[in-house]
């Protein structure tokens, strides 16, 4: 009974076939590493995973409740959001603004905010206490108030993780955070194990950097060419030829 | 009968336009909005020349009016550089300023012609009745387009236009300046937008600024037809729109009914055929 | 489309115009200049504001949600007919059509809105604008709406009397301050938090759980409810409906305006109501084409400002330069 379960999914882009068959499982309280090689399918599978495109066949499930037809936007309702390998923000609304949108507070709606009507009211500032909440959780209380533009890419980052785990979800799911900025610019290890240990959720975290995945996570996939070649302990897989051979060795 | 007649005339004139505005699209990534109202002005000037001057001067005057409003816009949008959307906005502009400009040189009522541009007479084609210089501009429109087709896909020229449009980091990186092929662009679909408007005389003999400027909408939705894209696809796509804006036209009786006919087409095309995205502008559907 | 930026009289007119002595002599103003001018002028008025409540719901459409409608002279003709037939059929007065009519906008706004959420940008453009083109040319010209001699309308006396142009102006003026509160509540609120974040991008806002295409629909409706709102006024105000006012090219008008004041500004609003009568008026004095100063300015500024915008693109630059 896992987490987030993905089962036997197949995406095809006309005659190529991006994902095939692929099943993965992620627990509450897990970080999970997804590697593999540029092209694999990992993105393709976070877009499955988080509604953004429909496979072709296969299931998946959110704390066994098949979801696979939910939209898009119905999902970090219930649990589950992410964040893009190319770091997305909405760049005219301020730090704030940017992670209270992504706060998923049941309250108003078009009318009760135009009207200033209570619950209306008492919705935006929960909004806003729990954006609040989730920047302090990564390191970023003090964008506070800050125009997007004025934001380098660390702190750019920062700001969508901190969107991503503003309704509290069970389950995240992370786009290769670390692409395009410097070692040092996020602490990745530091958040991902606040992330695990502190709030208890089940991480599905792509990356590139080998040393992030292996030394950080509780369980590795190893994707090529759509399908998973790999799976199991971080010191296994990495032991693993096929994972040597078209990941570690181009790495 | 007559509809279809009257449907390959008009459309025959839309295909030309829907030609010139895939022109420049295919080049730039602009979705020239001006289009009719360049087509307009050179018309005008045409008839305002025409009823004191020689015709060949008049229709020379009208095509060289186009082809500096052509050219400015050309020059004014190469300035804006890769920020497609604001050049769209700035053809948006044009639009609004070129028929305002044209009320007031020209005045807002209708202008009937002085003098034909064709030879008139009428023909018996298949029962029905149908001018002969209607004839002559859809042939010669026709023709229009098929010039400009084989310019493109044969002249060292057109070679260089195909690959601004389909490669333009190679033209860039080859070293050839990709910026007179723009112009040159822009300037033959603006005369070739103008002598739409001349031809569109036969069909319309007392045209209004504004109907001759909103021609841009049937336009747009011949060249849907080639996904924008497409030089032969906007060929066919006039003549399918002309047919379906006479039978709307002709068909419902009601005035107005052609252009909901051309709208219908021009919606039912976007979803089924979505323009092909040219140079980083958007393509039509979401992107989701 | 989230890339359309004038943002230099954005930021200029934001900074000047946002603060409360602004806002408090506007206020002032509003109330007794009508009184003050006299019953020519607060015609003129009247015509600013309802303007301005044209001009909002454009701001509410492209300025929030970025999405962009050249449909909005259909949204006005629909609210100003609507009104018309009920007076015309029902005999119903203002206070009873005018809620209708707003309908009737929203209606209208979301069918719109329908083929708008799998249109972007220039697409769109050209789509709403082929859109006001049938509204113009088919039904607007309907004879049984009036055809091209039009229609007339009538200001109630009861409840209250708005006969004069001066109670009129006051009714439009009102209305106009509803609408403001509202949409200033609005985009301080999660509505507009989520608006924006459709207009920047569309694709992180549904992963932030914003429903896009519900959110997209309905400012669609509210924006032609927000625009027959204005119709509906214009025709109570001129008393007479003819098809020529709400021609296609007037919502390439409205955009250009819109574009102009600022969309994202709600003073700018103001801005664009007061710019769309006061033009006229200052052209009629210096020459007699003062019915097209305005078609000519609008667009001109458009042209010139699409030059202007800060931080993408200078003139003076690619002059500099010679190259883009």
């Amino acid at each position: 009974m896992g987490l987030l379960r993905a089962e036997a999914v197949t995406v095809r882009f006309g005659t190529v076939v991006a994902l095939d068959a692929v099943s993965l499982e992620v627990n509450p309280g897990e970080l999970v590493g997804l590697v593999g090689p540029n092209g694999a399918g990992k993105s393709v599978l976070l877009d499955v995973l988080s509604g953004l495109l429909r496979p072709e066949s296969g299931r998946v499930y959110l704390e066994d409740k098949d979801i696979t037809p939910a939209p898009a936007f119905w999902r970090p309702w219930h649990g589950l959001t992410r964040t893009f390998q190319e770091g997305r923000s909405f760049d005219s609304l301020p730090v704030e603004l940017n992670v209270a949108a992504a706060a998923c507070v049941r309250g108003g709606g078009f009318l009760s905010d135009a009207l200033s009507l209570p619950w209306s009211m008492r919705s935006n500032d929960e909004s806003l206490r729990r954006a609040r909440s989730a920047l302090e959780l990564v390191d970023g209380a003090h964008l506070w108030g800050s125009p997007m533009a004025e934001l380098k890419g660390g702190d750019r980052r920062r700001v969508e993780l901190a969107r991503a785990i503003c309704s509290r979800p069970r389950a995240l799911l992370l786009d290769e955070p670390g692409a395009g900025l410097e070692a040092d610019a996020l602490d990745l290890p530091r958040l991902l194990l606040r992330l695990r240990d502190e709030l208890g959720m089940g991480v599905l975290l792509v990356e590139h950097d080998p040393a992030l995945v292996f030394g950080v996570c509780d369980f590795v996939y190893a994707l090529d060419t759509g399908t998973v070649v790999a799976s199991g302990l971080p010191d296994d897989v990495r032991a693993h030829p096929e994972v040597r051979r078209s990941y570690l060795g181009v790495a | 009968m007559r509809i279809l007649l009257l449907g390959l005339v008009a459309g025959s004139i839309y295909s030309l336009s829907a030609v010139a505005l895939v022109l420049v699209y295919r080049a730039t990534g602009i979705l020239n909005f001006s289009q009719g109202a360049v087509g307009m002005l050179a018309t005008f000037t045409f008839i305002f020349t025409a009823a004191h001057h020689p015709t060949v001067l008049a229709v020379v005057f009208g095509l060289v009016v186009a082809a500096a409003l052509g050219a400015v816009l050309g020059g004014l949008t190469g300035l804006l550089g890769e920020h497609r959307l604001e050049a769209t906005v700035l053809t948006l502009g044009a639009l609004g300023l070129l028929q305002a400009l044209a009320q007031v040189i020209f005045g807002g009522h209708p202008v009937a012609l002085a003098t034909n541009l064709f030879p008139t007479g009428a023909l018996r084609l298949g029962g029905a009745l149908i001018g002969t210089d209607e004839v002559i501009a859809a042939v010669l429109a026709l023709v229009l387009c098929g010039a400009v087709i084989a310019l493109v896909a044969r002249t060292p020229l057109g070679l260089v236009a195909r690959a601004v449009a389909s490669r333009p980091q190679v033209v860039a990186s080859l070293g050839l300046d990709e910026r007179p092929v723009l112009l040159i662009s822009w300037v033959v679909a603006s005369v070739l937008a103008a002598a739409a408007g001349l031809c569109l005389l036969t069909v319309q003999p007392a045209p209004d600024t504004v109907s001759l400027t909103l021609t841009v909408i049937e336009s747009f939705a011949a060249a849907l037809v080639g996904r924008l894209v497409s030089l032969p696809g906007a060929l066919i796509g006039g003549l399918l729109i002309g047919l379906i804006s006479q039978a709307a036209e002709l068909g419902v009786g009601v005035p107005g009914a052609g252009e909901a006919g051309v709208f219908g087409a021009m919606i039912i095309l976007l979803t089924v055929l979505p323009p092909r995205p040219v140079r980083g502008a958007q393509g039509a559907a979401a992107a989701l | 489309m989230s890339t359309l930026s004038l943002s230099l009289p954005d930021e200029r007119l934001r900074r000047v115009l946002s603060g409360p002595t602004l806002w408090a002599l506007l206020a002032v103003a509003a109330v007794i200049l009508p009184a003050a001018l006299g019953p020519y002028w607060a015609f003129v008025i009247g015509q600013a504001a309802v303007v301005s409540i044209i001009v909002l719901s454009l701001t509410l459409l492209t300025g929030f949600a970025g999405q962009i409608s050249l449909a909005q002279s259909a949204f006005v003709g629909a609210g100003a007919y609507t009104c018309a037939q009920l007076a015309l059929r029902l005999g119903w007065n203002m206070f009873e059509a005018l809620p209708v009519a707003v309908a009737v906008g929203f209606f209208l706004g979301v069918l719109v809105g329908i083929p708008a959420l799998r249109l972007r940008g220039i697409y769109l453009a050209i789509s709403t604008l082929g859109l006001a083109v049938v509204a113009d040319r088919l039904v607007f010209q309907l004879p049984q709406l009036g055809g091209l001699n039009g229609l007339s309308l009538t200001r109630p006396r009861g409840p209250v009397d708005l006969t004069s142009n001066l109670a009129m102006a006051y009714a439009c003026l009102a209305l106009l301050l509803i609408l403001l509160l509202t949409l200033w509540r609005l985009r301080d609120g999660r509505t507009g938090w989520w608006l924006q974040a459709i207009r920047d991008d569309e694709r992180a806002a549904e992963i932030a759980g914003v429903d896009v295409a519900l959110y997209k629909l309905l400012v669609f409706g509210y924006s032609g409810a927000a625009a027959a709102l204005g119709g509906a006024l214009l025709g109570y105000l001129s008393l007479h409906l003819n098809p020529l006012d709400f021609n296609a090219l007037s919502s390439v008008s409205y955009l250009a305006l819109v574009v102009v004041v600022g969309r994202r500004s709600l003073a700018g609003a103001l801005a664009g109501g007061a710019l769309w009568v006061v033009i006229p008026q200052v052209a009629e004095g210096i020459s007699r084409s003062a019915s097209q100063a305005l078609p000519i300015a609008l667009p001109l500024l458009l042209v010139v400002g699409v030059f202007f915008t800060s931080g993408r693109f200078k003139l003076r630059e690619a002059l500099r330069l010679g190259t883009a």
